[in-house]
């Protein structure tokens, strides 16, 4: 996420500092916290791993719709003036839902396992995971219109978007196709 | 209720829950197992599966035969126990796959006993 401590209007510098410290806090938090190994609560499925695993496709998928729907309303993806205050709306609430179906995940990878970087793959979900955090403490904080840098808003949810695909791909997707699909 | 209503309310109730996952992130307390902490039940059990299942192949003392040596390697081959579990689960080349044949508390226990019971 860019600087912006030059910036003039505060909100969208108090929504990047936000995303920042968030992002930043959950990552120091996730390293020193002893890791527990322990799962809360699998909510109905069969283990943590499976009910994370689903759990984050299901989000993901649910951002896919946000995406497809910026498409078909405005041609673009990740614009930062949507045409309808109706398209906003839909698009908050998904968004709502979907943080939402991450919260039993990320608290188990945090509390259950913390920052690891004994592989890549691992070392990438654990700094994506906590990016998607911080853009998303952003974005929520975020005015949709802002005058002078339209673009800041639409990189955020870009920032978003990537670290999200990153942290399924690394988590859900690896361990659907190198382990297996159960439920 | 509105659109808006109903998105203020879903946004509260999730803005809640979220403090509360921080909360419950600094407070809980994660009782004894530890992922790095053997765990003695676990690995008892493991050895009987190793016994039953592994041990051709593998040797008694898990020093290798028709298999490549786990005891003392596996820990450094694959830091993260779930890499492990991929290669139990599914096989790899003259490794069969174990997915179909063992639960998962025994793989659990396996993986524990090739990495701390030898
Ligand atoms: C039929 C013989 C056979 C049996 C039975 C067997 N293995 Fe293997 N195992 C192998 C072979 C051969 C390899 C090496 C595979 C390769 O070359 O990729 C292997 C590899 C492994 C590896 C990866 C080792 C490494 O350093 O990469 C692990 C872990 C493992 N086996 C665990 C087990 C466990 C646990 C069991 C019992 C549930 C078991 N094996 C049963 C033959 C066997
Ligand atoms: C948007 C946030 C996140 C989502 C949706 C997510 C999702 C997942 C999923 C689906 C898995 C696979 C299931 C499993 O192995 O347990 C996983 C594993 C894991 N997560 Fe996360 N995660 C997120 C954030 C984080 C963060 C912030 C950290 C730590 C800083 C983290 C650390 C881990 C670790 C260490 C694993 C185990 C990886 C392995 O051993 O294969 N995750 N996560």
């Amino acid at each position: 996420m860019a600087e912006t401590s030059t910036t003039t209007d505060k909100p969208v510098g108090t929504a990047l500092l936000v995303g920042l410290s968030t992002a930043v806090s959950l990552g120091l938090y996730a390293s020193i916290h002893q890791p527990t190994g322990r799962a809360l609560s699998t909510i109905g499925f069969t283990s943590t791993i499976t009910m994370k695993n689903w759990l984050t496709t299901t989000a993901l998928l649910l951002l896919l719709v946000q995406g497809v729907m910026s498409i078909r309303a405005q041609g673009t993806l990740f614009t930062a003036h949507p045409q309808s205050t109706r398209q906003n709306d839909v698009h908050q609430l998904i968004g709502t839902v979907a943080f939402a179906l991450t919260l039993p995940v990320v608290f188990h990878c945090v509390w259950s396992l913390g920052y690891q970087t004994p592989t890549l793959r691992v070392g990438l979900h654990s700094a994506a995971g906590c990016a998607v955090y911080g853009a998303w403490a952003a974005t929520a904080l975020m005015p949709w219109h802002d005058q002078e840098r339209r673009w800041i808003r639409p990189t955020v949810g870009a920032v978003l978007a990537g670290a999200f695909v990153t942290t399924w791909w690394s988590g859900a997707l690896w361990y659907f196709t190198s382990v297996s699909w159960s439920i | 209720m509105t659109l808006r209503g109903i998105i203020g309310v879903l946004r509260w109730l999730v803005g809640v829950a979220a403090a509360a996952a921080v909360v419950m992130l600094f407070t809980l307390r994660g009782g004894t197992s530890q992922s790095d902490t053997p765990d003695a039940h676990l690995i008892a059990d493991g050895a009987e599966v190793y016994a039953q299942h592994c041990q051709i192949c593998h040797g008694s003392d898990g020093l290798g035969g028709t298999g490549p040596a786990l005891s003392g390697s596996v820990a450094e081959r694959f830091p993260d126990p779930s890499e492990q579990k991929a290669v139990i689960l599914v096989g790899r080349s003259a490794m069969p796959e174990f997915g179909t044949r063992l639960d998962d508390h025994q793989i659990e226990a396996v993986i524990e006993f090739t990495r701390y019971g030898f």
